[in-house]
């Protein structure tokens, strides 16, 4: 053998020493620089904001809302490879997967952070981890428990943790957190790592107006009243009122009734009030006029002086849409006029009020009124003693917003 | 190698175009800095618009309640007519006229104004500035005229300045709504009402009335012989009514039993025929009248046992309208001995007339 070829085997020799070196350096580096000897990584493991909002953009939405990056909540979900006792955990969030740890912008991970969340194979970890608030920063945090089972290698993302009122960072992009498994109590002994990454969004700001509304209208026509759209068209025609029998005229021994209609939707946050204002019926030039009920509701007597109004909830002659009254952004009727259905004989079951000359409140409406049809009924009674002539009133309606 | 850009001669076209260009940029960006919106400002809270009366064209007041969202200086309060509150589209008046309206009221927490200034379509109410608090305050406008329109939304946007002229920037801005709408006239008649019934019995309103015809069979000088039939009236007539009587004396052909045309006391054996309306001892028959009405009796037929017979007397009145009442009459008739034989007989009609 030649002395070229002694030196080519010796060359092969230190190439293969070195090669062999290197893989050994190399596997036992690992792939995060972080310093374990042993740690296998995580599995399917993922990264949940709730919100990826930016934590400088601020937010009037409650916190751990999805609008809201202040005080958001990570959900942290992965497989332990290795099964054994975990002891503490570390969340470390920086700019980069590998290499010194930059924190990101502004990030707060340790201040205000509770653990709402931890569970093994879906169940509730016995003995529950803690935050430790020295050993955690602005951009780490670190978990431990004193003693624990172990955790077995279970199904897909066996093991979850959730932190609320977590802040994220300001700067919109991609952060990553470099998580670890000990198997002791002081975050030394590594047995899992992994990596799971976030971005982090502006969100898309959207503004717009909503200007405050109000439709209100009134009828007597039988055919003014339309269905109740969504776009709640008003009710139509004219006011006149012809009461009594087919010449307009009342008569003792028995009770003449007629309608009319309201329509109302609006979008006050502060409710809504229909009101009435009117004298009650009477005969110019003279002061006759026939008495009204007064503010407490009285059923029907004929042969004595009566006018009254009432609600009613069957929608007397009107054939729209009329009703529905007291649920969600309805209106709510004032008692002593929410019973104008029924009969009105002498003692019927129909009860009116009226107050003459002063703004009474008939409906009302704690908030908004999406659209809302109400069918008003008129009484008149006359006693032996009513003056004869011709009787007149104007009722004059009112829809009254509060935003 | 000259690196020196060559200069732009300003009276080149290219110049010209170049100072041309930045103008425009420079309005462009000028108008999009003041553009606005109502989300930009506070809204004053619990607001809300009361009309005192919702008909169209009616002039009426428009009353104004609020509360200021934070305490700030207050010099001024601008109330615009509008469709619309976006702050940056001009305001369309959909018909108001406060160019009358004069302060009629103000209450609340925030008070001291008066009208700075005022055209249809606008109010601008003023008064030094100071700060203000967050409790409702209201002001009432007089004398504001109503839209015509049916239904007619009505938009005020309100805007409040630190300023008491209304200038410089807002304080808060909001918008009231309300309405005009269709008054509900109701129109019907009273009918003229009369109650009248006249029988030998009658039941309170002439529910029921029974006989008509009294027979004395033979008359006696010596024995007083009387009969009863009632009436009643009700009505609605503000002048009341009268109940005449009208009718002969008792006559068989051409011979008859005189009238009493005085009142007077029942005599057996003397010519008499005549009644009256009360509750009589002589003789023992009649009652006096009753119900719940205000009729009277006529004074000559109102005295018991004095009787009188006059042809179109009235025997009983209202004043005015009045309920049922009923009227009980007592007829008398005495003959003397030599009273003519025959079969005598009359027909007596109560009249009733009302003063509607």
């Amino acid at each position: 053998m030649s002395d070229y070829a002694i030196s080519l085997k010796r060359s092969s020799l230190l190439l293969a020493a070195l090669a062999f070196t290197a893989a050994l350096l190399f596997t036992n580096v690992g792939i995060f620089g972080l310093q374990k000897a042993d740690a296998a990584n995580f599995t399917v493991r993922s990264l949940n904001m709730l919100s990826p909002i930016a934590g400088n953009i601020g937010s009037t939405t409650p916190a751990n809302s999805e609008t809201n990056g202040v005080d958001t909540t990570h959900t942290f979900a992965f497989d332990n490879a290795t099964a054994g006792t975990v002891l503490s955990m570390r969340f470390e969030y920086c700019t980069t997967a590998a290499g010194a740890c930059v924190a990101p912008t502004n990030i707060e991970v340790e201040t205000g952070t509770t653990i709402t969340v931890q569970t093994h194979e879906a169940v509730t970890v016995a003995t529950p981890f803690t935050i430790n608030g020295a050993s955690s920063t602005a951009n780490r945090l670190d978990i431990t428990r004193a003693s624990g089972a172990a955790f077995g290698i279970g199904t897909s993302g066996n093991l979850v943790f959730a932190f609320d009122d977590i802040r994220n960072t300001d700067t919109v992009g991609t952060f990553f957190v470099r998580m670890v498994a000990y198997s002791d109590a002081a975050w030394t002994a590594a047995v899992d790592d992994g990596i799971v990454t976030g971005a982090i969004t502006t969100g898309i700001a959207i503004t717009t107006r909503v200007s405050e509304t109000l439709g209100f209208s009134t009828t007597a026509t039988v055919g003014g009243v339309s269905a109740e759209t969504a776009a709640c068209v008003p009710v139509t025609g004219s006011g006149a009122i012809a009461l009594g029998d087919a010449n307009n005229t009342l008569a003792i021994a028995q009770a003449y009734d007629a309608y009319s209609a309201f329509r109302m939707f609006t979008n006050a946050g502060n409710g809504a009030v229909v009101q009435y204002r009117g004298a009650t019926l009477t005969k110019a030039p003279l002061t006759d006029d026939i008495n009204a009920i007064g503010a407490a509701a009285l059923a029907s007597a004929p042969g004595t002086e009566q006018f009254g109004l009432a609600i009613d909830a069957d929608g007397g002659t009107f054939t729209g849409d009329t009703g529905g009254f007291g649920g969600a952004n309805q209106l709510a009727l004032t008692t002593a006029y929410n019973d104008g259905e029924g009969t009105i004989v002498n003692a019927g079951t129909a009860s009116f009020a009226f107050v003459s000359n002063t703004l009474t409140t008939i409906a009302s409406s704690p908030g908004s009124i999406s659209c809302d049809t109400a069918a008003v009924r008129y009484i008149a009674n006359i006693s032996p003693l009513t003056p004869a002539g011709t009787y007149t009133t104007t009722i004059v309606y009112y829809g009254v917003p509060t935003f | 190698m000259n690196i020196n850009r060559p200069r732009i001669d300003i009276f080149s076209k290219a110049g010209r175009f170049l100072c041309v260009f930045i103008f425009l940029v420079f309005i462009l960006l000028q108008q999009t800095a003041i553009v606005v919106s109502a989300a930009d400002y506070p809204r004053p809270a619990n607001r809300s618009l009361q009309l005192g009366t919702t008909e169209p064209g009616a002039t009426t007041s428009y009353a104004f309640s609020w509360r200021y969202p934070s305490p700030t200086n207050i010099g001024s309060v601008r109330l615009e007519m509008c469709d619309t509150t976006d702050i940056d589209i001009v305001c369309t008046n959909p018909g108001t006229d406060m160019s009358a309206a004069v302060l009629s009221g103000q209450t609340g927490g925030v008070t001291g104004f008066n009208i700075l200034s005022q055209s249809t379509n606008e109010i601008i109410l003023s008064r030094p500035s100071t700060g203000a608090n967050t409790s409702q305050s209201t002001y009432v406008l007089d004398n504001v005229i109503n839209p015509v329109g049916l239904p007619t939304t009505i938009l005020v946007r309100i805007s409040t300045y630190a300023s008491s002229d209304a200038s410089g920037t807002l304080n808060h801005l909001g918008s009231v709504i309300n309405s005009t709408a269709q008054p509900i006239n109701i129109t019907t008649e009273v009918p003229p009402i009369l109650f009248f019934c006249a029988a030998l019995t009658i039941d309170e309103w002439c529910q029921n009335i029974n006989g008509n015809f009294i027979d004395y069979s033979d008359l006696s000088p010596s024995v007083e012989d009387a009969g009863v039939s009632q009436f009643g009236a009700a009505t609605n007539a503000i002048g009341g009514y009268v109940v005449t009587i009208n009718g002969n004396t008792l006559t068989a052909g051409n011979r008859t039993i005189s009238a009493l045309t005085t009142p007077s006391a029942n005599t057996p054996g003397v010519a008499q025929f005549g009644l009256n309306l009360r509750a009589n001892t002589s003789p023992a028959n009649g009652q006096d009248s009753f119900g719940a009405g205000i009729g009277t009796v006529a004074p000559d037929y109102d005295t018991p046992d004095l009787f009188k017979f006059v042809n179109g007397d009235v025997v009983a009145s209202a004043v005015t309208g009045t309920l049922f009442n009923t009227y009980t009459a007592t007829y008398i008739v005495n003959v003397p001995s030599d009273q003519a034989s025959g079969v005598y007989n009359t027909t007596i009609a109560y009249i009733c007339t009302a003063a509607f």
